[in-house]
């Protein structure tokens, strides 16, 4: 549980300190922002590295290292938005 | 066991209603298609706003899709990290629906969290919520289109969405 708390506050920080909004400006924006996707997305990857391996310290700062830098650069890109 | 599931079912419904209605599904159709849909409901004397709801419901991964998610994952991982990775499962499912994701993300966080107090302090089991889960979405889109749509344009106008 700890773990997921500590991903969670990294994640959200270093989205911050990537200059990335910290929440959605309203509830169409496709703008990735500290708080959605990437608490979720760290919360997800911590549970599939729990699920695959043991999660230890390691593990859960690396993902929630990863995953800010995932969201801010290439999202967008994988997941490009296509406008109905 | 009939009365736990009717209980799971009221939770769902509750759920994806509320979460769908607060993050706009009855605003606007999210993606293509939905119009169609929205369009037809209206035609057979239906909501329009419902209709658009309905409509993202089927086209994209919503708050429905994460609870029903959620739930089986909860279920075969027999954990609350189940309902995490259903969560992520749903975020890409929408990216690639090019749908923003909040809805579908919010509800399987949400569900997990119901299912993870409902099995710890009332016995609950996470396949109640499957049932319950399904019976809810057969509730909206299955039973009555007419009659779903214009309630949820009511229970979106009674939350200050739609005017």
């Amino acid at each position: 549980m700890e773990m997921y708390v500590l991903g969670a506050l990294i994640s959200f920080i270093l989205g911050w300190i990537l200059r990335m909004p910290l929440f959605p400006r309203d509830k169409f924006s496709f703008e990735p922002t500290a708080l959605f996707p990437t608490v979720p997305l760290t919360l997800g990857f911590l549970a599939v590295a729990e699920l695959l391996l043991k999660l230890n310290l390691f593990v859960t700062f690396s993902i929630s290292l990863a995953v800010p830098l995932f969201v801010k650069y290439l999202l967008n890109n994988l997941c490009p938005v296509v406008e109905a | 066991m009939i009365l736990q599931i009717i209980v799971a079912f009221i939770v769902c419904w509750l759920n994806f209603v509320i979460i769908d209605v607060f993050l706009g599904l009855p605003e606007r159709p999210g993606v293509r298609g939905v119009r169609q849909i929205a369009q037809s409901i209206k035609e057979y004397r239906g909501h329009i706003n419902g209709g658009y709801m309905m409509g993202n419901i089927v086209c994209s991964p919503d708050a429905s899709a994460g609870t029903l998610l959620a739930s089986a994952c909860y279920y075969a991982f027999s954990s609350p990290l189940g309902g995490l990775v259903a969560a992520l499962a749903v975020f890409f499912g929408n990216r690639i629906c090019s749908d923003p994701g909040y809805a579908g993300t919010t509800g399987a966080l949400t569900t997990t969290l119901w299912i993870y107090l409902f099995s710890s302090y009332l016995g609950f089991q996470p396949e109640y919520f499957i049932a319950g889960m399904v019976l809810a979405i057969f509730t909206i889109q299955a039973l009555h289109h007419r009659f779903s749509s214009k309630l949820l344009a009511r229970i979106a106008k009674k939350l200050g969405v739609i005017e």
